[in-house]
């Protein structure tokens, strides 16, 4: 039997690889800093960039990170159901909700504060909360980019930015899924 | 946590930090910030944790096991471990696909790797060549056409490595020229690109060998699941 399928246009992978390689650091760091589990963000990187080269026909030009991150995020969130991580149920006003031991940032994060504990401190935090925190300051992206590769307006862009940024500062944790 | 008046800043005050605020309203918090002991506070948080952030949170790259993995561009959904896979059944194509689940496994050999994937790659149908010609006559100017530099291209069929064609390609981020020749069901595939740094090199990987060199400042690799005598033998014929 003789499998046959139709070639895509000379030059696909090509101007692929050309858009969205240099991304891939970007993928690959959004992967980890969703999952966690480096060999688990290893696959759901591959996988994007497989999905992102099956999809980019239908790319229109614009935004080539914003949109190969969508696909990474999409990727992601499925891998974690999957893995039965149980999605957050939490409403926006419990995402949202002060734990407040207010803004004291001299005791929570010092030039004296190891590496380690800040990082662990962001991994810790709720998914909905760190993905908008690594978007914006890791990956530098704007309000109006995270909204579109969230799903979720600004004003919420806003809220769980402030939110995560307390976090950390305060040196609070929550469960964690 | 802050009084009530200053709650309705703090938005406003993250959002000019992040450069999300046009010059009037960031005028309005600057000149708030300056009489608010409180506020101003949050402005020095925020651009404290930034820096923190900066410094102290990891920004991940690609590991080389990801590289080279997605060097290949697999058409195809047998790499995936999510889905089952798709049976090929034609000789060449279940070999490439085989192959391909490799790179995310095995410790990659640096940049040859990625040569080795692209070499893979082009032996799924229809990649392997964008100009189809024995005759350089017609693969050099198919080139110059389309790249700003000029590769060696000859014919090699009367010492048995008859060109077939050339394409386009991308390997570690830049654009190669590829000519391909073929010696009996082997293909070869020599990649070229401008860097007048190259060192030449050699070596074998899952049943491939190339051969690496530079000429006139550009690199030259040939990758082929030909024997390493016989490549030998091709790039000594090519020089």
């Amino acid at each position: 039997m003789i499998w046959k399928r139709a070639a895509p246009p000379p030059q696909y992978h090509a101007r692929f690889a050309a858009e969205m390689l240099p991304h891939l650091n970007s993928a690959a760091n959004l992967a980890r800093w969703l999952v966690r589990d480096p060999a688990l963000a290893d696959d759901v990187a591959q996988e994007a960039m497989l999905r992102a080269l099956t999809y980019f026909s239908g790319f229109r030009g614009g935004d080539s990170r914003a949109w190969l991150l969508s696909i990474v995020r999409n990727v992601a969130y499925s891998a974690l159901t999957k893995r039965g991580r149980a999605m957050s149920d939490h409403d926006e006003a419990e995402l949202l909700a002060v734990a407040d031991p207010g803004l004291t940032p001299e005791a929570a994060v010092s030039a004296a504060e190891s590496q380690g504990l800040l990082a662990a401190k962001l991994a810790a935090l709720p998914l909905e909360l760190r993905e908008i925190l690594v978007l914006r300051e890791l990956e530098e992206l704007s309000y109006k980019q995270i909204a579109e590769i969230v799903g979720v307006p600004m004003g919420t862009v806003m809220s769980r930015l402030f939110r995560a940024r307390q976090e950390l500062m305060a040196g609070g944790h929550r469960d964690v899924g | 946590m802050l009084a009530e008046p200053c709650a309705e800043w703090a938005l406003l005050i993250q959002a000019d930090i992040d450069g999300e605020l046009p010059a009037a309203d960031a005028a309005k918090v600057t000149l708030h910030v300056a009489g608010c002991a409180e506020c101003a506070r949050v402005q020095a948080d925020l651009l404290n944790l930034r820096t923190q952030l900066r410094s102290h949170a990891p920004r991940y790259t690609a590991s080389a096991a990801l590289r080279a993995a997605v060097s290949v561009a697999p058409n195809n959904t047998a790499a995936s471990r999510w889905r089952p896979g798709v049976a090929f059944v034609s000789g060449i194509a279940v070999a490439a696909s085989v192959l391909l689940l490799l790179p995310i496994t095995a410790p990659p050999n640096g940049p040859e790797a990625n040569l080795v994937s692209a070499h893979l790659r082009a032996l799924q149908p229809g990649h392997l060549t964008d100009v189809i010609s024995t005759d350089q006559h017609t693969v050099k100017p198919w080139f110059d056409g389309r790249l700003t530099f000029t590769p060696t291209v000859k014919d090699l069929a009367a010492e048995g490595f008859p060109l077939v064609g050339g394409r386009l390609d991308v390997v570690n981020g830049h654009e190669a020229a590829v000519m391909v020749y073929r010696r009996r069901d082997h293909m070869i595939d020599v990649f070229a690109w401008p860097d007048s740094n190259a060192l030449a090199a050699s070596g074998q990987r899952e049943g491939y060998a190339w051969v690496g060199w530079q000429h006139d400042g550009i690199a030259y690799w040939a990758v082929s699941s030909l024997n390493q005598a016989e490549l030998l033998e091709f790039v000594a014929d090519l020089k």
